[in-house]
């Protein structure tokens, strides 16, 4: 993201805290397709996904007026929807009564298909747990800094540094899991 | 090369999404040469990204009725606030006040309170006080009685105020012409007050009122 889109959203939400529906309008159009993805990455449901989109912009609207340009608008805007998609797997999981990072982590066992070493790095990503698949949302799919993650999450930036690497490491675990050493990768 | 392997390490994501300087970019690339493991677990990372490309084709898209949702929810947001900064300082207390009192919750607590403070009130004041409203008399009607006097020619008015006084009577009407005055006396006072007037030398006639 380039000076002039942080300085164009700076001034959007600026407007959007006074009211200005056109500047919210423009706002969503600059980055409501980063949430989303985000989110749907996190809820694995479009719906889902989309419920959280309409809360987040939601939000924005009634809460411009707090935006302190400590972080970048979009990191902003992250922040309160990945708070909103942590309320909703809260929910799901005590509605499913089931531990998910656990069910996550236990799934084995090399799949019947045919072997397809991207779709069974793929399958293993998806078994990651959520706070493991986050991170490495944040980096390689939203392509954001270690400082920008550590505002989304809210957590130190060394946290983030070393939760990358944790992550990745759960992701040859699960993938031993299923029978796949690193040899095979 | 004067970077720590770990600290090398970190650099991988930002190496594969370009955030690193040119100078930053060819230490790590030197580093390479020099560090396998680091190389491996590059070429890891770097597959994981390429997959998060193929990935992000496979998110279905947005609904193109998203933004109309999100309308619907702030525009009522939007009148409501209008429609707070065109009204007045006191109409807005005066609603906040009636958004206050029309939780049920608190509106049992108010007449909880009430109750309390009424059975207070009954424990611990006086009897013989009795209770009076804002808006009643100083006195309840049924405990009070009219009597109708009238004083000799030759009573003084100090005397009259002296006698009447003496009896916390209070004078209703008169004198009339012919010098008839109403008083009004507590009802339990009635026979003595009536029996004093009497008696008193300077009263011509005295009667109860009826």
């Amino acid at each position: 993201m380039n000076r002039d889109t942080e300085d164009r959203e700076s001034e959007l939400i600026s407007r959007v805290s006074q009211g200005d529906e056109e500047a919210f309008s423009r706002l969503y159009e600059l980055t409501h397709k980063r949430v989303y993805n985000y989110l749907y990455r996190l809820l694995q449901d479009k719906d889902t996904a989309e419920d959280i989109v309409v809360e987040t912009f939601t939000e924005v609207w009634k809460g411009a007026g707090n935006f302190k340009g400590k972080s970048r608008v979009t990191t902003w805007i992250m922040g309160i929807a990945r708070n909103l998609a942590m309320n909703e797997l809260r929910k799901m999981r005590r509605d499913e009564g089931i531990d998910h990072h656990k069910y996550l982590l236990n799934c084995g066992g090399r799949d019947t298909e045919p072997f397809d070493r991207r779709r069974l790095i793929k399958e293993a990503m998806s078994r990651l747990s959520i706070k493991h698949r986050e991170i490495m949302d944040l980096v390689f799919f939203h392509e954001m800094n270690y400082r920008e993650i550590s505002e989304v999450l809210k957590i130190p930036v060394n946290t983030v540094k070393t939760r990358v690497f944790y992550a990745k490491d759960a992701l040859r675990e699960v993938l031993s899991n299923m029978g796949v050493t690193r040899d095979d990768i | 090369m004067t970077s720590k392997p770990d600290e090398l390490r970190e650099l991988i994501p930002l190496y594969l999404n370009g955030r690193l300087s040119e100078h930053e970019r060819q230490e790590f690339e030197d580093a390479l040469k020099v560090y396998p493991e680091l190389k491996h677990e590059l070429m890891e990372l770097s597959e994981i990204k390429d997959l998060y490309r193929e990935m992000e084709r496979e998110i279905p898209p947005v609904s193109e009725n998203l933004y109309a949702k999100i309308l619907s929810n702030i525009r009522p947001l939007t009148d409501k606030e209008k429609v707070k900064e065109r009204k007045g300082y006191t109409e807005q207390l005066l609603e906040s006040l009636k958004g206050l009192f029309s939780s049920p919750r608190l509106s049992w607590t108010v007449v909880a309170a009430q109750l309390v403070i009424i059975l207070f009130l009954l424990t611990t004041m006086p009897e013989k006080d009795g209770f009076r409203t804002l808006t009643s008399q100083s006195t309840s009607q049924g405990e009070l009685t009219r009597i109708n006097v009238v004083f000799k020619e030759d009573a003084r008015e100090k005397e009259i105020r002296g006698i009447l006084n003496a009896f916390g009577a209070t004078i209703v009407s008169g004198p009339s012409p012919e010098g008839l005055y109403t008083i009004e006396i507590k009802e339990d006072k009635k026979e003595v007050v009536l029996e004093r007037l009497r008696s008193s030398g300077i009263v011509k006639f005295v009667e109860r009122a009826y």
